[in-house]
């Protein structure tokens, strides 16, 4: 390691645990020797960007398999990676509005009246919970939405597998803590002994908090101690990842974002947390601090009004008409969208990993909220009966790129089967509803 | 069992089926009867989380600090309207990761000085030279915040394996720094602190029926009324077994009523009903509204406010006041809307004019009820059928295109929206709903008085069908209100909502004969006598398990 202690200084980053001790987790490469260690097979990454609001004709590419276009579509700013991501249409989902952030991860429909689906889990947290232990942080969940609508059901796309929604940050220095502990005062060496007393004392007290759960527990019936065996697990997360010093395979985790005092509310400020969130997950990847993402453009129905992606009506208001108007409206925010996206993949596919690139190593999973209609006419339906999206990236070759598939109307979780498979998750055999074929024509070989 | 009553309260989807067990497009039936239905057949056990605004109190009333750190917590979810109903709460990483920075921030302020006041046996600065020594030499303070400050974090006293976990952790720090922040992490991090825990004492021949220990009804009255930890002499009776009694448990409940806490719990019941608290954010159009800003949206929700404390405290006012008040407190900002000139900048009660009575005609609730730029009287239609009255109304059905009428400066609002209720797929649920936000149509979406619009005479004729009063049978705000303060639907309607929030979690089949007490003194008594019956009922003593152990 060339760097120098001081130009690192502030760079550096640990863990503050339970106990308020630093917990020098992550550790970095250059101080456990993993950078010099042979390097093993590269771990597959996945990405859900949700897209709030429908598709229109406009998504479509032009020519069929292998031979498309994506020109004069809203998906054009993708272009540069056309032979590395497959489109997909013509999927069957359970039901229609309002149903669509529910179902998005979870492959179930939505229970009113509440915004959930009817049961979890969401195959992020499954990917997650399949993980664990693996990476410092299991999943990394991220909104541009302000916390009082991020923290409501309808504003994430991600449940357990005991149906309690998993809220997104949606602040970026709240993400860049996340994945890589608050930004503080140089730490000691983590072999220090103060620092091994430390992590002696977080896991004494997470001792104490774990045998609290445990004896109320006891008393409760199962439905009673929902939210405490949840939290439960929560404690025992921490437990492990102390025990379970997992390094980071970075020494840089890049800058993390400012603190800022803006009003989280505003959506002004949608256009730079996009970008910091998008750059904190490379990081992450780069640093193999996690290997699951999500980053919501908004919550389920979200009427925001996006000014910078010219136009500058509500966005709701806007995928509800059919006028060439309120079509154009439309193009431009999924346009304003996937240029974001190109340049989240730009940052993946500029990244070495492995033998490629990050990208070559992840999956890029661009779901939108509502389905498409091929006619021309009543584009602005709500519903999901024709489910189409785009994937990017070969999760370390699993995927089939370079396509355009009508996939037939089967059924949407089968796509979410899919994506689990593609993980490495082959033993799963069953997601959400009916979600029991794997979808053959995205797979390669 | 209660059968053959109306029972569960379901979103129907579609505009098919019925709204509250009648068949629609029938508008002579009475389906809003003011019977009392509840959410769901069996209440769940509330092993709930504290809210934010519990949490908050919490730590400012137990350390004296109201850390910055609350604002790291996710909001709180309102799918059920309140903020603390246990149906809708979750617990994530992203929580627990902000009980750790409440917990830091909380030592650290402590720490630095703080503690010394909150415990005498605390230094009131940090040692010098802080190790082994200094962590044997401060024991009495670890021993003093184990001793005076978990009881009443837990609201209970510890057991003896728990007083003797805390002062390990402390010992096996050998700091004193280290040590209390070991204790102070195992306090407020513990879920005996962050939720509210009942587990009760089996009652014998109740299968499933557990009573609440004097400690748990002590917690659940205090969060209830008061939205904090127990106070002393709450805590005092429970110690001495006190709280068994109804008349004891409802005395305190009057001493709670008449603190400031009980104030601000009931005003944040209201803001959540009639979401006030959504006003103060409001935009409008400038062309429309040139004048109206964030002061006059403030204005708005301050006159709501004020009004209901002066409805609820100072007048002993009771439900149908809220609603039909011929009066009204307001300032300046507030006057301008009214056309009263000669209001100064303190608020002052006025007579209201004939055209507005009670809450539902306050500016706050018409512009909330409002677009940008015009009114909506679906939206005001289906804030009273559904948030006031407790209406079923269905959801409109998956693929509707919802097309707002477009601007005709030659018509009015009415006129415009008047066709959809017209369209075979719409009529169903419109023609009950239009007809309560056409009669709102004498007030624009500021919520100013108008008798033209566009230059056109505004027809605000209008009824409640779904209370069986006609389409036409009313005209204008005022008659409106009256005609909704007077229904029985709205006073089961307030039951249920008062239930679900005293209680922290969906109203339920097996809380009907408290909700039945509570009615009755709904219809006869008091807001804040109405308000108190449910400390004295079932909800607040009794646990019944729900699930399997």
């Amino acid at each position: 390691m060339k760097t120098t202690r001081g130009a690192r200084t502030n760079r550096r980053r640990f863990l503050r645990g339970a106990g308020g001790a630093m917990l020098a987790l992550p550790l970095f490469a250059s101080l456990t020797g993993r950078g010099n260690a042979a390097p093993p097979a590269p771990p597959k990454r996945i990405v859900f960007f949700y897209l709030p609001q429908n598709e229109t004709a406009d998504f479509m590419p032009s020519g069929s398999g292998t031979s498309f276009s994506l020109s004069g579509t809203y998906l054009e700013a993708l272009q540069p990676f056309k032979e590395k991501l497959v489109v997909y249409h013509n999927l069957r989902g359970t039901s229609g509005h309002n149903e669509g952030h529910s179902e998005c991860l979870t492959g179930f429909p939505n229970v009113y009246p509440e915004w959930k689906p009817t049961q979890g889990p969401s195959i992020d947290q499954l990917i997650a919970g399949r993980l664990a232990g693996q990476t410092p942080l299991p999943s990394l969940e991220m909104s541009v939405a302000a916390t009082r609508y991020s923290s409501t059901d309808g504003g994430t796309i991600s449940w357990t597998a005991s149906g309690l929604s998993v809220p997104p940050v949606n602040d970026p220095r709240a993400a860049f803590e996340r994945v890589f502990g608050p930004v503080g005062p140089e730490p000691d060496d983590p072999d220090d002994p103060a620092e091994v007393r430390r992590r002696t004392l977080s896991l004494s007290l997470l001792d104490a908090l774990i045998d609290d759960c445990r004896s109320l527990q006891r008393e409760l019936s199962a439905e009673e101690r929902r939210l405490l065996d949840a939290h439960l697990s929560l404690f025992r997360d921490q437990e492990r990842r102390i025990k379970t010093a997992v390094p980071l395979s970075c020494d840089d985790p890049g800058n993390p974002p400012p603190v800022t005092h803006l009003e989280e509310w505003d959506p002004g400020h949608w256009p730079t947390k996009v970008r910091e969130f998008m750059d904190i997950t490379v990081s992450a990847f780069r640093c193999d601090a996690t290997r699951v993402a999500t980053l919501l453009f908004g919550m389920s129905g979200d009427s925001t009004a996006l000014p910078w992606a010219g136009f500058d009506e509500d966005f709701h208001t806007i995928a509800h008409r059919d006028t060439s108007a309120w079509r154009e409206g439309h193009f431009q925010v999924r346009t304003w969208q996937m240029e974001q996206i190109a340049y989240f993949l730009g940052q993946l596919d500029s990244t070495p990993d492995g033998d490629g690139t990050l990208l070559d190593n992840t999956v890029v999973c661009c779901l939108p909220e509502l389905g498409y209609l091929a006619s021309g006419a009543g584009d602005n339906s709500h519903h999901r009966d024709n489910v189409a999206g785009v994937l990017i990236g070969g999760c370390g070759g699993y995927l089939k790129t370079g396509q355009l598939v009508d996939l037939g109307q089967q059924r949407y979780a089968n796509l979410l089967l899919t994506l689990v498979h593609a993980m490495g998750y082959e033993d799963t055999s069953s997601v959400g509803v009916a979600g029991n074929k794997v979808l053959t024509r995205l797979v390669s070989g | 069992m209660h059968r053959g009553l109306p029972l569960v309260c379901v979103l129907l989807f579609g505009c098919e089926g019925t709204i509250g067990g009648i068949p629609q497009g029938d508008p002579g039936a009475d389906p809003i009867d003011g019977s009392l239905s509840f959410a769901t057949e069996r209440a769940s056990a509330t092993v709930r989380r504290l809210s934010i605004r519990e949490l908050g109190n919490a730590l400012e009333s137990l350390t004296g600090l109201r850390p910055d750190a609350l604002s790291a917590l996710p909001a709180d979810k309102l799918d059920y309207i309140y903020d603390r109903i246990v149906e809708a709460q979750t617990v994530s990483s992203l929580h627990e990761d902000a009980f750790a920075k409440l917990a830091d921030e909380v030592t650290d302020r402590l720490l630095a000085g703080a503690i010394g006041g909150l415990v005498p046996a605390c230094p009131g600065a940090p040692p010098a030279g802080d190790g082994p020594a200094a962590g044997v030499a401060h024991r009495p303070c670890a021993r003093g915040f184990v001793d005076g400050i978990a009881p009443r974090a837990f609201r209970r006293p510890l057991r003896p394996s728990e007083r003797d976990r805390l002062l390990g952790l402390y010992d096996a720090a050998e700091s004193y720094g280290d040590g209390m922040r070991q204790v102070i992490h195992a306090v407020f991090r513990s879920p005996n602190f962050l939720y509210l825990v009942e587990v009760g004492r089996a009652v014998p021949g109740a299968p499933g029926v557990y009573a609440l220990t004097d400690h748990e009804i002590a917690a659940r009255l205090s969060f209830s009324l008061c939205e904090m930890p127990p106070d002393d002499a709450l805590r005092r009776a429970a110690d001495h077994g006190e709280l068994q009694d109804r008349d004891a448990i409802a005395a305190h409940a009057a001493r709670l009523m008449d603190h400031p806490c009980a104030r601000e719990t009931v005003r944040s019941f209201w803001s959540h009903w009639l979401r006030l608290s959504e006003v103060a954010v409001l935009e409008k159009d400038a062309a429309a509204f040139p004048g109206f800003d964030e002061g006059t949206a403030a204005a708005m929700e301050r006159e709501s406010t004020r009004f209901l404390d002066d409805v609820t405290w100072a007048r002993a006012g009771t439900l149908r006041d809220v609603f039909d008040a011929p009066y009204s407190i307001v300032d300046a900002e507030v006057a301008a809307l009214y056309g009263l000139k000669g209001v100064g900048a303190e608020p002052e009660r006025v007579a209201l004019p004939p055209e507005r009575r009670g809450i539902l005609t306050h500016p706050s609730l018409l512009a909330l009820t409002s677009d940008r730029g015009e009114t909506a009287p679906v939206k005001r239609g289906v804030f009273v059928l559904r948030r006031v009255l407790c209406g079923d109304l269905p959801n409109p059905p998956q693929n509707l295109e919802i097309v707002k009428p477009k601007p005709d400066p030659n018509a009015t609002t009415r006129e415009r929206w008047a066709e959809h209720s017209k369209e075979a797929a719409c009529a169903p649920c419109h023609t009950q709903i239009d007809p309560v936000g056409f009669a709102m149509e004498d007030f624009d979406a500021i919520g100013r008085h108008r008798t033209k619009e566009n230059g056109r005479p505004v027809d605000a004729r209008g009824g409640v069908p779904l209370l069986g009063i006609e389409d036409g049978a009313v005209s204008g705000g005022a008659e409106l209100a009256a005609a909704v303060a007077d229904s029985s639907a709205l006073r089961a309607c307030f039951t249920r909502q008062w239930l679900r929030f005293a209680a922290g979690r969906m109203e339920a089949e097996t809380d009907r004969s408290a909700a039945e007490t509570v009615l009755a003194a709904v219809r006869s008594r008091s807001l804040k006598d109405a308000l108190l019956t449910v400390a004295a009922t079932d909800v607040f003593r009794l646990r019944r398990r729900g699930g399997a152990r």
